[in-house]
């Protein structure tokens, strides 16, 4: 590589073929380029409901004008559809006349109605306006709806019929499947939901409750957010959220437990910090892996070799491709035009290098 | 009447692109004087029908004419004028055709200023310019028409999107950072020339770096006033989340950094030339990949524009340009040779390389944090977050660590360092770096990060310092000037040095007081009712009363806050919650008090006139102010570099012609 480059065309063109090259170059460009083009078709506005195939989280929630709550327990025997809403949320509206009108036809299924980020009394005039054919349960502090991990609404969760009650199914968006699907049993098979179980550490209070809400919620993800954290976020399910933390912690759960009570909910989406398993050990490496590859590659790049040795001579530093300094180009314009510039650059008189004591002659 | 004129000049831009492009790389294979006039005409009038095109989409976004698609997408009768002339770049159509106006002013620049220069390469540069020229035009042509004709026009339109009328650094920002992006594709061309031709010497390296320099210090700029934007704006009290867009603005800029210093290596020793060319490519390949980022709905981010045709067209383009630089390089990065060699043991040499190192760590762990979720939604089917917990557990030591290498770099000298010059260069700032600590400990820093990047920080400014006054501590020696005369001197002779080490003077003041900002500010939540005050460190404010502000396109609530510290007021802050009409959750405007050593900051979480009470956030922030100081140091210092190089300096030298009986004596 210490060739000096020839000013010839012919030389300058010759076309070498650099495999290493090829192979670095591919090994960035293809993957890359495969990961684009599979995720184009997805649009990342929806979410997949991790609690398909478990049980429902439970909940016993007051109806809309008051009245004894009602809770999940007391839908045993029927299949279910819960179906979060609110009176702000257009498509609800469209929604809401198709379950109404299933309600009354499937008569062995219960449909439920839980508002989500609503006040009372709009829903109650809302519902008086618009005759309803099955309750709807208000959900203070949005508890329910970040149990069944809620990103927006209209959403709905379909329930066999079972003891436990399992969700079979997650919409997100207007309601259009065919009434028929609804009274179908369950389709997945189950996969057993451990609870987050009992509290693993020390119930916090004061200053250091706060600082650990801030800590974990800077850990999770505002699902209706775009990309901010729980605990930076101002938005109305970001402070539930938050709450719900405060909670935990005061109660004692420890961070594992309320991340991954957040997880059957919301998924891994909504973890900021990649948990280190499975395949994220490759986000959490890769750079370690990239460090190494390249002080490996400078380390190559400087690597000493025996001629660099023997070449180090005090005097004798810079390219050895340029011409020595006491020697003067043919031409005669250029030789007085670089004997000049030696006259400044070094102080020889007229240009010329005096004459060394071991070259006297 | 206007939207057939828009099409039609951007039909015209694109022949004109398309066959400039053909004309430069068929000069390029073979010269000839004819060709390369025709390819500088077609790049002059490229350039001159997007101006024109711009022209025409302002014309009708200032008199809301409606039948235009774009201003029946983004105009707005009831929105201030200002609004009306920057919704030209607020959203998708609009802002590629202002990059087809910063790319058009581009090229016509970067051709006139080399017209009669470095005549094999210019060519093959303006042909790879009009090549993405007429990218961008094909774009603006079909997916992205912004020009489309409205049947029936509306009589008012939506606005432009709330948030970007919030605040005015939305009339900066954007076209800062296209001024930044945009010019990457000038060094694009000028290095796919020089694999082209198979050389790239000494002379044909001071355009491609200038022509690095000048985009980067825009896009330097537009970076952190994105994150003055954040800051000011989001009410989270942060200024840099993560986010992939802000990613996407990111990535180009660090391997732009990489590319400017080993281009000084090119320069200097005329080694890494294959690898300043990788760089160069790499930096705007990372632009289109940004650009894909940013628009096509793949990446969930706050800038995310809706999905549309734009996207795949994008992806179709990077991914021929990554073949192609592929490609080219396997080829053709070879016939770059190296001139000279490295320096292997201890020297600057070295520490250049391990720059380049960390900046391209930094880059693929960014990328790769970015890109991950694609990555497990591809192979899992499951939807997971990076967010900011990794990206900052990572940026962290490769940002200490740069820290570290540009006080160790400048230190070390170009050739080989005998043990005796390393310890008389890098033992003395250890003692800066060791006050530094102490006074850091002494004001309450306890975070491990934050004291090795202040005792970094030190070490690296007296280097840094003592490389400025270097020429002017020279000067006053051997001639005898005086400290102002030797300055004004040393900076006239040697500014693009002079400039380097400005920048990174301004590089280590970001470094530290991002440091110092993230880990040593103190926060509060807290509801107030009307009269009632909260304290935070020794500040105290008071919940004065809380009014509503109705403006055309947005109304207001806002909390009266008086301030004071120690005793003494400090006045009166205003933090909002506006609702636009078309966003369902409000969006709060925080209000910040700016000092020298921190900011307060105000931000309302949740406010209710009827029972007079609010929810607040407060935030003392140190040291803020100075990452917008320091970057406004760097920018200068990237200008003081540039400058002169702009206007040549002819040297007259004047030769005897020598007699016979010189010529005998010279020639010894």
């Amino acid at each position: 590589m210490a060739a000096t480059s020839t000013p010839g065309t012919a030389a300058a063109r010759a076309t070498r073929f650099n495999p290493r090259v090829l192979a670095a170059g591919a090994a960035i460009a293809l993957p890359l380029l495969v990961v684009l083009l599979l995720n184009l078709r997805r649009d990342p506005h929806t979410v997949r409901s991790p609690l398909v195939g478990r049980p429902a989280p439970a909940f016993s929630l007051a109806p809309v004008g008051g009245g004894a709550p009602l809770s999940l327990e007391s839908l045993r025997g029927r299949p279910a559809v819960i179906n979060f809403w609110a009176t702000w949320c257009v498509p609800c509206f469209e929604e809401h006349a198709a379950l109404t009108a299933a309600a009354r036809t499937q008569r062995d299924v219960q449909f439920v109605g839980i508002v989500y980020e609503d006040e009372e009394a709009r829903t109650q005039a809302f519902l008086q306006k618009r005759a309803s054919s099955y309750p709807s349960l208000m959900d203070p502090e949005g508890r329910t709806a970040i149990a069944y991990g809620v990103f927006g609404v209209p959403e709905t969760f379909f329930l066999d019929r079972g003891t436990v009650k399992r969700i079979t199914f997650a919409l997100l968006g207007l309601f259009a499947l065919p009434p028929a699907l609804v009274a179908q049993g369950a389709r997945a098979p189950a996969v057993p939901a451990p609870g987050i179980g009992v509290p693993r550490g020390v119930p916090l209070s004061g200053a250091e409750l706060g600082a650990r809400t801030e800590e974990i919620g800077a850990l999770l993800r505002c699902p209706v957010c775009q990309g901010l954290s729980v605990a930076d976020s101002p938005a109305t399910m970001a402070r539930n959220m938050k709450a719900e933390v405060r909670q935990k912690l005061a109660a004692g759960y420890d961070q594992e437990q309320i991340l991954a009570h957040f997880e059957r909910a919301y998924g891994e989406f909504v973890r900021l910090d990649p948990p280190a398993r499975g395949m994220n050990w490759l986000v959490w490496l890769g750079p370690l892996a990239a460090l190494l590859a390249g002080v490996a590659l400078v380390a190559l790049a400087l690597k000493r070799s025996p001629r660099d040795a023997a070449e180090r001579a005090p005097a004798a530093s810079g390219p050895s491709a340029l011409p020595a300094r006491d020697t003067l180009p043919g031409d005669p314009h250029l030789a007085a035009a670089v004997r000049h510039v030696r006259s400044l650059a070094y102080g020889w008189p007229d240009g010329v290098p005096p004459k060394t004591p071991a070259a006297a002659s | 009447m206007v939207p057939a004129l828009g099409r039609i000049l951007i039909l015209l831009a694109l022949l004109a692109a398309s066959a400039g492009a053909l004309v430069g790389f068929a000069t390029g294979a073979r010269p000839s004087g004819a060709g390369w006039a025709w390819a500088r005409r077609l790049a002059y009038a490229f350039a001159a029908l997007m101006v024109l095109a711009n022209l025409v989409m302002e014309y009708a976004l200032l008199t809301h004419d409606f039948s235009v698609g774009y201003v029946a997408h983004v105009g707005s009768r009831s929105v201030p004028t200002w609004v009306s002339l920057v919704s030209l770049w607020s959203s998708l159509e609009g802002s590629i055709l202002f990059w087809g106006l910063v790319m058009g002013a581009y090229i016509a620049v970067a051709t006139w200023q080399n017209r009669h220069r470095y005549p094999e390469y210019m060519p093959y540069a303006v042909g790879m310019w009009l090549a993405c020229g007429a990218f961008f035009s094909f774009l603006l042509a079909g997916p992205a028409q912004p020009f489309a004709t409205v049947p029936g026009p509306p009589i008012d339109g939506p606005g432009p999107n709330p948030l970007l009328q919030n605040h005015y650094l939305m009339i900066i920002h954007p076209p800062f950072l296209y001024a930044g992006y945009v010019g990457m594709t000038i060094p694009f061309g000028l290095a796919c020339a020089a694999l082209l031709v198979g050389r790239l010497g000494h002379d044909f390296i001071r355009p491609l770096r200038n022509f690095l320099l000048l985009p980067w210090i825009f896009l330097t700029v537009a970076i952190v006033l994105g994150g003055w934007w954040a800051y000011e704006v989001l009410g989270w009290g942060g200024y840099w989340a993560w986010d992939p867009v802000e990613n996407a603005s990111f990535l180009p800029w660090l391997t732009a950094t990489a590319a400017l210093h080993s281009a000084l290596l090119v320069e200097r020793k005329g080694v890494l030339k294959g690898w300043t060319a990788t760089l160069v490519i790499a930096t705007y390949l990372l632009t289109v990949l940004g650009t894909f980022m940013t628009r096509s709905g793949v990446f969930n981010s706050v800038h995310s524009f809706t999905q549309s045709a734009i996207g795949p067209t994008i992806l179709v383009f990077l991914a021929a340009a990554l073949l192609f630089a592929v490609a080219l390089l396997t080829v053709r990065v070879d016939t770059l040779a190296a001139e000279g060699r490295l320096e292997t043991g201890p020297s600057r040499d070295a520490v250049f390389l391990v720059q380049n190192l960390l900046f391209v760590l930094f880059t693929f762990t960014v990328l790769l944090g970015t890109v991950f979720p694609l990555v497990v939604e591809a192979a899992r089917g499951v939807q997971m977050s990076v967010g900011r917990p990794y990206f900052d557990k990572m940026s962290v030591p490769i940002g200490v660590a740069l820290l570290f290498v540009m006080g160790v770099g400048p230190a070390l000298p170009w050739g080989h360092a005998t043990k005796e010059q390393l310890r008389r260069a890098l033992l003395p700032p250890l003692l800066t770096a060791s006050m530094l600590a102490v006074l850091g400990f002494a004001l309450g820093v306890r975070n491990a990060w934050t004291m090795v990047a202040l005792f970094f920080g030190g070490f690296t400014a007296q280097i840094t310092l003592s490389e400025i006054l270097l020429p002017v501590r020279q000067r006053m020696r051997a001639r005898g000037e005086n400290v102002l005369e030797a300055l004004r001197q040393a900076q006239r002779r040697g500014r693009r040095r002079f400039g380097a080490y400005i920048v990174h003077a301004g590089a280590l003041l970001v470094i530290v007081a991002i440091a110092v900002s993230s880990t040593m500010g103190s926060s509060k939540e807290i509801q107030l009712r009307e009269g009632e005050t909260m304290a935070l460190g020794a500040y105290a404010l008071t919940f004065v009363n809380a009014d509503r502000v109705a403006e055309p396109h947005r109304e207001s609530v806002r909390a009266r806050m008086d301030v004071s510290k120690n005793g003494r007021s400090l006045g009166t802050l205003y933090p909002r919650m506006s609702r636009y009409e078309s966003q369902r959750e409000p969006i709060g405007t925080p209000a910040v008090r700016t000092s020298l050593t921190e900011d307060l900051y105000v931000s309302i979480q949740n406010i209710d006139l009827a029972s007079r009470s609010v929810g607040l956030l407060v935030l003392v922030n140190p040291m803020v102010a100075w990452i917008w100081i320091a970057t406004a140091v760097m920018a200068l210092g990237g200008l003081v570099a540039l400058v002169p190089a702009w206007r040549g300096e002819t040297v007259a030298v004047r030769v005897a012609v020598p007699s016979a009986s010189a010529s005998a004596e010279g020639s010894r």
